[in-house]
């Protein structure tokens, strides 16, 4: 008895517990390697550089000589395919090569002299770094960045010079607008930055780089603006990625998982984008967002429940009635898609007397012949509704739509006009499913669609009492979730009035002077006040403030 | 080894959970095509037999889902129409769900019928009934049928409609604009009935039969000469206390109305006896009680303030003369008089104080009220009632001399 | 502290106002009417005006110790062992009410709206979700009464609007017909009510800004007099005090009566389902109550562990105080204010107070504590 009652007393524990973890981000362990001895021979190197590596088809190894005279001999290494060919070619061999001809033999060879020569005055790359340990050759040149060895000198300089294949930039797929940019992350971290870099022209801008993953060594940045964000949101975030020491970070999608707040609730409490214009606006409320390598997607901290539903199009289109209407008409769709088949069950089968008379005539009148209760009516029609949403997924797009609207359109009339399922309860899982595809973001659209599952049975047992308490158990959860130290459903609940314009309308953008309330940013005010247009001033007074 | 026993565990736990928790609830579902529909309820009552009979309309929802077969042969129908007995209404309405293969479900009943002989001897038992139930609504229309049963009244056959209590419900909308009966909810009913000073009142419905016209149409399931019974709902039923008193006709009907401030449209001046008549649509009518307690003599007045507009006139004066709508004027605040007076009168008849005098007394002074308030109803003849009354003739319709003049 | 949590003035002035309210207002019309007729609405008036009087009395006890529940300073008070006996009274104070509480919920629901159900079933749900809701703090119910205020009382707004039309003022009338005391007989029950407000002093500490605590007492029993007018005006006017006398639970009838435009109508269910998240508050409130004062009594580091062994004490306390409705509604109208009026609403923090008056125990006044 008490190891469940245990048990249940830790799946319901909803507090996330701080953890003080001591490590510091960005170190990576690759101390493995420290331990090959180090020698300054540069046939020795290469070959325990090759033995290491393998014989990896990839890895270049290009052995010259500096300068015409001399005979300092020097080896270039890099994994074809990470480097751009011209940059090494041009900035790296050809210096070296041709042009360094400052060494001399029989020159007094101190290495910290020629070091400073070479890095100093002939490479023509842009990034140079000196480093020591064998470690660090092997991270950086698994990062993509060339090395030059140099005979008889421990100390080796790693040159980056990274290029390689990458999508272009194209308008992400599951966030389109109707207008706006038509901008989306891509697979490279550099461009990325860039990306969000141009939108926020401001040295406030800050980078924070991690390396994460034992294996991966996947790089992420985290972006902030010093001057707006909380910096012990900042810390949070880093002290969260700090702790993590697993093997495999392949894209933010598993970083979520490591720092989220609770990661048994259905709702995520980290919001992904592709878009960078998205990203620009939440940093411009405080926000931090985690910019990965090798994903398009970028994680935003903290989120809310409400931020979740905002669909980039809002503030690109009309203020007040043209965003009110879809505003209100998105949290209606929220419950539609949580609630409606579990309310028409309960309406159904507990309370009949809600429906009106006629209506309550023909439902009952075109339910004569179903075998079937109404709850496994609604089951068999909901899984039937998610089986062809996942296989139209599956196929490619014009199959995947085709089948899953004539799927549904002909199994749905198939089914009434077999008798096992009511048309009443097709008109209502068609109507949920409309409602649940026009939620935008989709981890909340998949929250609710599971959730709904619950609260049919719910609804099956105990009628609109059941949903009412399956209602109240999901809304304790998400009162009491937190992300990142917000609470996720501000500014609903705890009640912040200011900032409710901008859930249940879009007020005009002279209007959104502050920032929002919860993110107890260090500056919130955003722009002057009294910028609402108006006509010109007769007379001659001045308009400015 | 530990481990794997912890699986177990947990396990063994979450199914014990899911199981429980679906063999949970239920307890209270009524699938939709389990239920049946009561969309009207009758109640009689038998002296000879001292039964109780119920009779009810339930419907037949395959019959009204579809296609509707053409009406009038009996037992097939969008309705089924079915009676039960038992020696206490509770007893009869199990007798009902006895026969039927569905559970019965009240909650949609629109209307009651009460037959006169319940109405006579087991009221209190009917209006315990009707409160405790759960299903039941307190808005459900009640009426009352004269002269026959309450079974006879719903099995009656309908024009417009599809059943009888979709007729009647749409006859007692119709009652706003007509003034021949008053509407009742159930739980006006019962709020008069146990209100000191008060008494309550239900509308009546009749059954009359009339020789059906033979029809040309081939079509049609009468055959020729065949009586139809239709319904009419005219007048009221009056209450003294929980038995029922009397009956009132139109115009007693109508002062009562007035009294109560709910009268619809039309009334119709006769001007002289041969002389034609105007019509009024009564757009506003308001009434108010001023009881006083002179000494030992009860007086009240009561004043009735009214504004209507000329429905149709074909006397021979011209109606655009401010003079003849004064004298109009006069005249319907004479007829308004006249009908309260008549309701007064019968109100001391039958003993029944349908137009809550008594209340207005009680309102007035609850002290001196307690004092008269024994005997009440045997009090009211000596009651004097002055009644006056205010009428406004506002608009004449969209003509104004009568187009045919007097020459 | 054992709760970390703290919660503004705002949501602890909703919070009690939910607390008595929730079920208040389904039990006053009818139990008021039994003893005043047409004049319950007086009696509202003056059940909330002995409200103001009580908290008054009460929220100047807990400004003298603003960091204490009532169980930790009357051991300040009183001394070990006779405030650890006070601390053990209002431990039981809480467990019983919000026993009685659960016990009208699932009397209610089963009675009005689905007869076959146990009376287990209702009782552990609200109880199960009571230890869900406090699991997490003070705070999380906070944040989600703010929003549940809001729609419980628009709701009844909107059906009281909507019923506008069918109120009758003459069934107020004649007014005093026997005088004054039939209105404050049936104030009495409803002061009892109001006396809940006792609660505050278990949830005084966690306020961001103590010194305001009168705002949050007297603020909250205003706002539940007025919608306890609103509900008596309502049942009273459209059925008239003597019809309203003999239902149980007149806000059922009145909302059956509501009907727009003939499609919306019978939506009393909707009623029911607001209301199950008020009474869910209130079952909440009681319970973080009731377990806080154990953890407190028993010197405990953390209340969590108590919340489902007192949960499941409470639902089976629940079915067994009372054979029927007919005595459970006997226990509210005759015993209950008598006893909880007397000794844990007033009696006891009375003399809390005058004992600590003598003893000059406590700070007399609060700390102004910055809002965060």
């Amino acid at each position: 008895m008490w190891p469940l009652l245990r048990k249940i007393k830790n799946t319901l524990k909803l507090n996330a517990e701080k953890n003080t973890g001591s490590k510091q981000a960005g170190v990576k362990d690759t101390s493995e390697f420290d331990e090959l001895p180090l020698t300054a021979n540069l046939s020795e190197r290469i070959a325990q550089i090759r033995s290491v590596m393998g014989n990896s088809i990839d890895l270049v190894v290009r052995e010259f000589v500096i300068g015409e005279e001399s005979k300092a001999k020097a080896a270039v290494v890099y994994l074809d395919g990470l480097i751009s060919n011209a940059t090494v070619f041009d900035n790296i061999l050809t210096p070296l090569m041709f042009e360094a001809q400052s060494i001399k033999a029989g020159e007094k060879f101190s290495p910290p002299k020629v070091f400073k020569k070479l890095v100093e005055s002939r490479l023509s790359a842009g990034e140079i770094m000196v480093k020591e340990n064998n470690s660090e050759l092997f991270t950086h040149l698994v990062g993509g960045d060339t090395i030059i060895i140099i005979d008889g000198h421990l100390s080796f300089i790693v040159v980056c010079a990274r290029a390689w294949e990458t999508r272009a930039v194209a308008e992400p797929e599951n966030e389109s607008v109707v207008r706006g940019p038509r901008e989306g992350f891509v697979e490279t971290l550099k461009v990325n930055l860039s990306m969000v870099r141009r939108r926020l022209r401001t040295p406030h801008l800050k980078f924070e780089t991690y390396y994460i993953g034992n294996t991966t060594s996947t790089s992420f940045v985290v972006a902030y603006l010093d001057n707006i964000a909380n910096p012990k949101l900042v810390q949070e975030v880093r002290e969260r990625l700090g702790r993590i020491d697993t093997d495999a970070i392949i894209s933010t999608g598993y970083l979520e998982d490591y720092i989220e707040d609770n990661s048994y609730s259905p709702f995520a409490q980290t919001r992904a984008t592709e878009r960078p214009d998205i990203v620009t606006a939440e940093l411009l409320e405080g926000k931090v967002a985690i910019i990965g390598d090798n994903t398009p997607f970028c994680i935003i901290v903290p989120t809310t429940f409400f931020e979740q539903l905002q669909g980039a199009d809002d503030y690109y289109q009309r203020p007040w009635f043209g965003a009110v209407l879809v505003r209100l008409l998105r949290l209606v769709a929220i419950n539609i898609a949580l609630l409606l088949p579990s309310i028409y069950v309960a309406i159904t089968t507990y309370h009949q007397e809600l429906l009106p008379t006629s209506l309550l005539i023909s439902i009952s009148g075109s339910r004569e012949g179903v075998p079937f209760p109404a709850v496994v009516e609604a089951l068999i029609m909901e899984s039937t509704f998610e089986l062809l949403r996942e296989a139209g997924l599956r196929l490619p797009s014009p199959i995947g739509t085709a089948v899953s609207i004539v799927g549904a359109l002909v199994l749905g009339d198939a089914a009434v006009r077999a008798g096992i399922v009511s048309p009443a309860m097709v008109i209502v899982v068609a109507i949920t499913a409309i409602a649940s595809f026009s939620i935008p973001g989709f981890s909340a659209a998949l929250a609710l669609r599971q959730l709904r599952f619950p609260l049919m049975f719910l609804g099956a047992t105990l009628g609109l009492f059941g949903i009412m308490f399956g209602l109240l158990v999901i809304l304790i959860h998400l009162a009491s979730l937190r992300s990142f130290g917000v609470p996720y459903m501000a500014p609903l609940a705890p009640l912040m009035p200011r900032d409710l314009k901008d859930i249940f309308g879009r007020p005009p953008q002279w209007a959104m002077g502050k920032r929002p309330r919860y993110m107890r940013t260090q500056d919130p005010v955003r722009q002057a006040e009294n910028l609402k247009p108006r006509p010109p001033d007769s007379g001659n007074k001045k308009n400015n403030k | 080894m530990c481990q794997i026993k912890k699986i177990i565990k947990n396990i063994l736990t979450g199914a014990i959970i899911v199981f429980l928790l679906l063999n949970v609830g239920c307890w209270d579902l009524n699938e939709v095509e389990d239920i049946t529909l009561m969309i009207a309820t009758g109640f009689d009552f038998q002296p000879e037999e001292e039964l109780i009979s119920y009779t009810s309309h339930l419907i037949r929802p395959a019959g009204l889902a579809g296609e509707e077969e053409g009406g009038g042969a009996p037992g097939v129908g969008p309705v089924w129409i079915s009676t039960s007995t038992g020696k206490n209404i509770f007893e009869a309405s199990l007798n009902l769900a006895a026969r039927s293969s569905r559970v019965l479900f009240e909650a949609h009943t629109r209307i009651i019928v009460v037959g006169e002989e319940l109405a006579r001897q087991r009221v209190n038992e009917l209006v315990d009934f009707l409160i405790r139930r759960r299903e039941q609504r307190l808005n459900s229309w009640i009426l009352v049928a004269r002269e026959g049963t309450a079974a006879e009244v719903l099995q009656a056959e309908t024009e417009l409609e599809d059943t009888v209590s979709q007729e009647i419900e749409g006859i007692l909308d119709n009652q706003q604009r007509l003034s021949t009966a008053p509407r009742v909810q159930v739980r006006e009913f019962v709020s008069s009935l146990i209100q000191p000073g008060k008494d309550s009142f239900v509308p009546v419905l009749e059954v009359r039969e009339e020789i059906q016209p033979p029809e040309e149409d081939l079509l049609a399931a009468q055959p020729e000469g065949e009586t139809k019974k239709y319904i009419v709902l005219q007048g009221t039923a009056v209450f003294s206390g929980d038995k029922l008193a009397g009956y009132l006709t139109v115009p007693e009907t109508k002062g009562l109305l007035w009294v109560q401030g709910e009268v619809g449209r039309a009334v119709i001046i006769p001007e002289k006896p041969d002389g034609g008549q105007v019509t009024v649509f009564i757009s506003r009518a308001r009434s108010s009680l001023e009881p006083k307690f002179k000494e030992d003599k009860l007086k009240i007045k009561i004043e009735i303030e009214t504004e209507g507009d000329i429905g149709s006139s074909n006397i021979r004066e011209d109606i655009s003369d401010p003079l003849v709508i004064e004298k109009l004027e006069s005249k319907l605040a004479n007829n308004i008089k006249q009908e309260v007076l008549l309701a007064f009168d019968k109100s001391q008849e039958y003993q029944s104080d349908f137009l809550h005098l008594g209340a207005a007394f009680r309102r007035e002074d609850p002290q001196k009220w307690a004092k008269v308030k024994e005997n009440w109803r045997q009090n009211l003849s000596e009651v004097e009632v002055e009644v006056r009354v205010i009428t406004e003739l506002r608009r004449t319709g969209l003509t104004t001399d009568p187009v045919i003049r007097e020459e | 502290m054992l709760e970390q949590g703290k919660i503004s003035i705002r949501q602890a002035t909703l919070l009690m106002v939910l607390t008595i309210l929730a079920t208040a207002i389904l039990f006053l019309p009818s139990i008021a009417t039994v003893q005043a007729g047409q004049e319950a609405w007086i009696s509202a008036l003056i059940a909330t005006a002995n409200g103001i009087i009580i908290s008054l009395l009460v929220v100047t006890l807990m400004r003298r110790f603003p960091e204490q529940t009532i169980i930790q300073y009357s051991e300040d008070i009183l001394g070990k062992f006779l405030g650890k006996i006070v601390g053990l009274g209002y431990f039981w104070f809480f467990l019983h009410t919000n026993a009685i509480i659960i016990r009208e919920f699932g009397d209610f629901l089963v009675a009005a709206f689905m007869p076959k159900t146990p009376l287990i079933v209702f009782n552990s749900m609200i109880v199960i979700l009571a230890v869900l809701a406090i699991r997490s703090g003070l705070e999380p119910l906070g944040r989600l009464n703010e929003w549940i205020f809001i729609l419980f009382s628009s709701i009844l707004i909107f059906f009281t609007v909507f019923l506008i039309h069918e109120m009758q003022v003459e069934n107020f009338l004649p007014v005093l017909e026997r005088g004054i005391v039939p209105a404050l007989k049936g104030a009495v029950t409803p002061t009892s009510w109001f006396g809940e407000i006792i609660l505050l002093s278990m949830i005084f500490p966690f306020l961001t800004q103590p010194q305001r605590g009168y705002r949050v007492a007297i603020g909250a029993h205003l706002i539940v007099g007025a919608f306890l007018l609103i509900g008596v005006v309502q049942s009273v006017s459209i059925f008239g005090p003597e019809l309203v006398s003999a239902f149980k639970f007149p806000i059922i009838q009145t909302v059956r009566l509501i009907s727009l435009g003939e499609f919306l109508e019978r939506i009393e269910v909707l009623i029911m389902v607001i209301w199950v998240a008020g009474v869910f508050v209130k079952v909440s409130v009681f319970h973080y109550a009731t377990v806080m004062s154990a953890a407190q009594l028993f010197n405990l580091t953390d209340y969590r562990p108590l919340a489902i062994p007192l949960g499941i004490l409470v639902v089976i306390l629940s079915i067994h105080l009372f054979q029927g409705v007919v005595d459970l509604v006997e226990f509210l109208s005759v015993t209950f204010p008598v006893y909880a009026l007397s000794t844990f609403e007033v009696g006891i923090p009375a003399l809390l107070l005058v004992i600590a008056l003598i003893r000059g125990k406590g700070a007399k006044n609060v700390p102004n504590k910055k809002n965060n």
